[in-house]
């Protein structure tokens, strides 16, 4: 019940999921016709994705990573006293998923559930706010969640956004920190609401409902094919802004942080594709073997290619406790946000 | 200028020794075209251009233009 | 932290209600309005909710819309720079956009620096305690000097307009409130939980990504509400939910000048309040005049109801939202005199 801000808080461990399903660069490339798969590979960097089935949604993904988590030694559902679940793609208009999560694992009913509406940034966001839970007495064990599934509002024919996307979840399992020393933070956030456009689903919501109109399919001017239904994004758009944003968002963690590029083990960024990754590690200069990567065969899992790259580094035991990881989220929103972490 | 043709000749799949301020883009000119060069102008200039400007540009010489009227 | 059966529980200290604005939408939608489809049935239902008028926004007013106008009369009210906002947290589940968040786009149409945090929750009836205990973290850890909660809901577009038992029911509205440090305010309690268990009872089926639940149902893709589950759930859970807030808090039913339960509708909350024993006078009920506003309801009663006694005078506020989920939050709420407690018209 005291209220302290001295409790820290940790990432005690992550579990994923993906989909049974592979759409490979062969099969892209045999739908949608003028692209080699080399060439997909070449430009994205991603060789598969993980799709959804039909009738599977975000919250499947989400309970069998909570499940995979659950398994791993040292976590236990009973001691779970809070749920955040970061999705776009959510089962019901309403309720709020999380509700639905926290009776399919079995959780207590006495916690408290919710939904966060974020992308690329979601993780970094739900880190914050359970690191708050914690260290504002509100909770002990959070179970943070990420899912969604993109390929859901991409059309097939649009092949700007269908080489890049695919479908995952994570679980992570934020815990108090017996050092007081917090290990998760400090934070820094950005929005800009101006670029809202540039990364949508224009009708769906209360703004533009699904109707006969919004389903109508158009053919843009390099050929992409899309229904105000579908997932846009203006790529150009959202490279001007990462290349603009991120440096200065990984600049600020770190001055707030009081520390320099060199007290960094490792710098994970949002997953967006191999082709902006590059750009991002020329243009802040970050040593290639400081900045891992995940996404070759999953591809931009949009809230989860962050805990999946962590999920690796603890796996493999790159990780290890006095290291220090840079984590930068940035996307639809727009949104980012920034932020040091260690074990 | 040469960094920044090496880059672009790549962008557009083509020999640098082709490149010229009078080279137009035609249909090659598609969104990951537009994508690769905000890229590269960032990197070469540490400059970000104008995107609908970028979009618009027909020829490397539009694009140097653009590059030359953006304030660093 | 004591164990008590209904949530996790939590206090923080020196946060306070700077001041709160809420928007309804002009049209005044009455009861007579439902007599050619219902008949009769519109008394029988009236009877139970207590609603006789509610406002409905056109078709192209959105809860952000509702949301925005109450923020910028609240920013000017409260005289606060926009650069020295912090935070935007939008809490509706009938948001702009499947994505990106409605927060961002508010951010933007706000003017608010592009540092700040945004993002949106969705939740229904447990919204507005839930957003100040989120809006007190962000303000408590540091992360935030200056909070804005926005919570509103259009779920006139949503209710199965066949169905009588909803159609009637909800209103739109949508509330802001500025959130903010300062020493010596005083401690809040909040207690939260959720109950999966019952997400069926109050839903709507098609229309996000579980697909094929609704198959034979006349308008999948409306709100359902089971009346008598829900009213169960909230007997159940809301008195508890009333005693362990006293508990925790330590504040029992003297020491609060006022207890807000989310407005679901009139017969419920007299019962609620009559079985916790708690004077009819301090229990306000304005869903008479606008419906069940959803996320929206217990900021629309201090607006509205404790707009002035806000301005005028220091007291403490209980706060229950209960609902759809389920989920439900509780919070003890000490208030300074606010800058502004006021309802405006879109």
């Amino acid at each position: 019940m005291m209220q302290s801000n001295t409790v820290g808080a940790r990432i005690e461990a992550i579990g994923l999921y993906f989909p049974d399903a592979s759409l490979d660069n062969k099969k892209l490339a045999e739908e949608l016709g003028d692209w080699a798969p080399e060439k997909i590979l070449e430009k994205t960097g991603i060789r598969e994705r993980r799709i959804a089935a039909e009738g599977q949604t975000a919250l499947d993904l989400a309970e069998h990573a909570c499940r995979n988590l659950l398994d791993k030694p040292g976590v236990s559902a009973e001691e779970i006293d809070f749920i955040i679940l970061c999705t776009q793609a959510p089962d019901y208009i309403l309720p709020t998923s999380a509700c639905i999560l926290q009776h399919a694992l079995g959780l207590r009913t006495s916690i408290g559930a919710f939904d966060i509406n974020l992308g690329c940034s979601g993780f970094v966001y739900g880190l914050s706010i359970a690191s708050g839970l914690i260290a504002s007495g509100s909770a002990q064990q959070v179970l943070l969640v990420t899912s969604d599934t993109y390929s859901k509002f991409i059309n097939k024919k649009d092949r700007s956004v269908r080489t890049l996307f695919g479908d995952g979840a994570s679980a992570s399992l934020i815990v108090s920190s017996p050092n007081l020393q917090s290990t998760i933070g400090p934070f820094v956030f950005g929005t800009d609401g101006a670029g809202a456009k540039h990364l949508i689903v224009p009708a769906g919501g209360a703004r533009n409902a699904n109707s006969e109109e919004t389903r109508i399919e158009q053919v843009d001017g390099s050929g992409n094919v899309r229904s105000q239904d579908n997932l846009f994004m203006d790529g150009a758009a959202i490279m001007a802004f990462t290349l603009a944003e991120v440096p200065k968002a990984f600049s600020a963690v770190l001055l707030k942080a009081g520390l320099v590029i060199d007290d960094i083990d490792y710098v994970v960024f949002h997953q967006a594709n191999a082709f902006m990754l590059s750009a991002l590690r020329k243009k802040m200069k970050i040593p290639e073997e400081k900045m891992p990567c995940r996404f070759e065969n999953v591809g931009n899992t949009v809230s989860s290619t962050i805990p999946i790259v962590i999920e690796e580094l603890m796996a493999s035991g790159k990780f290890q406790p006095g290291q220090k990881i840079a984590l930068v989220g940035f996307g639809v929103g727009l949104s980012w946000s920034a932020c040091i972490i260690s074990l | 200028m040469s960094e920044f043709y090496e880059g672009l000749a790549e962008i557009m799949e083509v020999d640098v020794s082709e490149l010229s301020t009078d080279y137009e883009f035609g249909e090659a000119w598609d969104s990951l075209a537009v994508v690769s060069t905000i890229a590269l102008i960032d990197e070469v200039y540490d400059k970000a251009v104008d995107i609908q400007l970028l979009q618009d540009c027909k020829t490397v010489g539009d694009i140097e233009n653009l590059i030359s009227k953006t304030d660093g | 932290m004591p164990q008590i059966s209904s949530g996790q529980s939590v206090c923080f200290d020196d946060i306070t209600i700077a001041g709160l604005v809420a928007c309804v939408p002009p049209r005044v939608v009455e009861n007579s309005e439902f007599e050619a489809q219902f008949g009769s049935g519109v008394a029988d239902v009236t009877k139970m909710t207590g609603v006789q008028t509610r406002r409905w926004a056109d078709d192209d007013v959105t809860a952000s819309d509702l949301c925005l106008a109450a923020a910028h009369k609240l920013i000017d009210q409260l005289g606060w720079e926009a650069d020295t906002i912090d935070a935007l947290i939008f809490i509706s589940q009938t948001p702009d956009y499947r994505l990106p968040a409605t927060a961002c786009v508010m951010q933007a149409k706000l003017g608010l620096r592009k540092g700040i945090i945004a993002f949106d929750v969705n939740l229904g009836c447990s919204a507005y305690p839930y957003g100040l205990w989120l809006a007190s973290m962000l303000l408590s850890s540091g992360s935030a000097e200056r909070v804005l909660l926005a919570v509103g809901d259009t779920s006139s577009r949503v209710v199965d307009s066949q169905d009588r038992a909803t159609a009637m029911l909800f209103g739109d509205a949508g509330a802001v409130t500025a959130l903010e440090k300062l020493p010596g305010a005083g401690r809040s309690h909040f207690i939260l939980g959720s109950d999966g268990g019952g997400f069926q009872n109050l839903i709507i089926r098609e229309g996000a990504f579980r697909t094929g639940e609704g198959e034979g149902q006349p308008t999948p893709s409306k709100l359902f509400m089971d009346g008598g589950e829900i009213f169960n759930f909230t007997l159940k859970a809301v008195p508890t939910l009333v005693k362990d807030l006293f508990e925790v808090s330590g504040f029992g039913s003297d020491h609060h000048d006022a207890f807000l339960f989310h407005q679901a509708n009139t017969f419920m909350i007299n019962h609620l309040a009559k079985k916790a024993k708690l004077p009819q006078e301090k229990v306000p009920i304005n869903i008479g005049r606008y419906g069940n506003t959803s996320s929206a309801t217990i900021p629309l009663l201090m607006a509205d109801d404790l707009g002035q006694t806000l301005v005028d005078q220091e007291t403490r506020l209980a706060m229950f939202g209960f609902g759809v989920g389920y989920s439900w939050a509780a919070a003890s709420m000490p208030t300074q005199k606010l800058g502004c407690a006021e309802v405006i018209c879109l």
